[in-house]
């Protein structure tokens, strides 16, 4: 298996799907964020973006807070520290790879 | 016509429409740049300059001396702290009102000591430049402190604005107008007020038509839009 490859199997899958990982990107740089920006921003459904936010929950990288406004349901959405961590390391792998294939390239 | 140029006042230039989106930058350069997504803080800071344009100008119009300057004088910085206390509260009202209803609601972290440090230093830094650069240019040529004060609100606009295109436009009309009104053949604290005026009202202009924009483009949801 080539390194590349190797480098892009290891990455976290959790986050390197579409969906979450725009989640990911845009929690990254907000303290917090409610269920209707992301339903906006993400273009999901509402059910779907449910979903991928339990995942990321379960995983510990979101922590989500359901209160009320009014009679309203009210959600909210922060990464936790680990998240930002997994987010990080993510970008990091990311940049290795895109770069060990861009500097392949120059090479040939 | 006016929608294609609402359009690259509003989100980004006509002709990037259509080109792939960074699947990580793309989403984060949005919610950084949504505080600005609905026109408001514009429309406040906009207002705010006028404000001191007014205040500027005014006290280059009464009689130099006169008890109306004086009070001119101290009311310039009660606008100052004044309207930056009102805008803190009234933007986020606005913004619960009209835009968290809409496409929702995004807290923004704090910035660090250490930013705040770099932020305090560098505008010192500038301070001091500035007042360096008038100091040796004794005395100052005409329009000297116009033309600085352009430029300087034009590069603090464009640091405000992330990157969007309005802002640039804002900036470089700061510019061209700190240009053009310290040539003219007028007092300077008349023409210092007018370039604070004049860019405050393009900022309430370009803040009104983007909310108006936001406004038609994004209907209040139904109720039940939470999880």
């Amino acid at each position: 298996m080539s390194r590349e490859l190797k480098d892009l199997t290891d990455v976290d899958r959790l986050i390197h799907e579409p969906a979450r990982l725009t989640i990911v990107a845009i929690l990254s740089v907000a303290e917090r964020a409610d269920f209707l920006f992301l339903l906006h921003e993400t273009g999901l459904t509402k059910g779907n973006l449910s979903a991928h936010l339990v995942r990321l929950e379960q995983a510990g990288y979101v922590e989500i807070e359901k209160t009320y406004r009014g009679k309203v349901p009210y959600t909210t959405c922060r990464l936790t520290s680990r998240g930002r961590a997994a987010f990080q390391a993510y970008r990091e792998q990311m940049r290795l790879v895109v770069g060990r294939t861009g500097s392949r390239r120059r090479g040939r | 016509m006016l929608e294609s140029f609402q359009t690259s006042l509003y989100n980004r230039p006509v002709w990037m429409e259509g080109k792939m989106e960074d699947p990580i930058q793309g989403p984060i350069q949005r919610t950084r740049r949504y505080w600005y997504e609905d026109g408001v803080a514009e429309l406040a800071i906009g207002g705010l300059f006028l404000a001191i344009g007014l205040v500027i100008w005014a006290q280059g119009a009464v009689p130099e001396g006169s008890a109306a300057q004086a009070a001119l004088g101290i009311a310039f910085p009660g606008v100052i702290i004044g309207g930056m206390l009102l805008g803190r509260r009234l933007i986020p009202s606005v913004k619960a009102r009209l835009t968290y209803p809409r496409t929702g609601y995004v807290a923004y972290p704090q910035p660090s000591r250490r930013r705040r440090l770099a932020v305090v230093g560098v505008a010192l830094a500038v301070a001091a430049a500035v007042g360096a650069s008038v100091l040796a240019l004794q005395p100052p040529p005409s329009g000297a402190l116009v033309l600085l004060e352009g430029l300087l609100l034009g590069v603090l606009l464009i640091i405000l604005g992330q990157g969007l295109t309005r802002f640039y436009l804002l900036g470089g009309w700061s510019l061209i107008l700190g240009i053009g009104l310290s040539r003219l053949p007028a007092p300077e604290e008349t023409m210092s007020g007018v370039l604070y005026g004049l860019t405050g009202l393009a900022m309430a202009i370009s803040g009104g038509l983007v909310l108006a924009t936001y406004l038609r483009r994004n209907r209040m949801p139904p109720q039940d839009t939470q999880l």
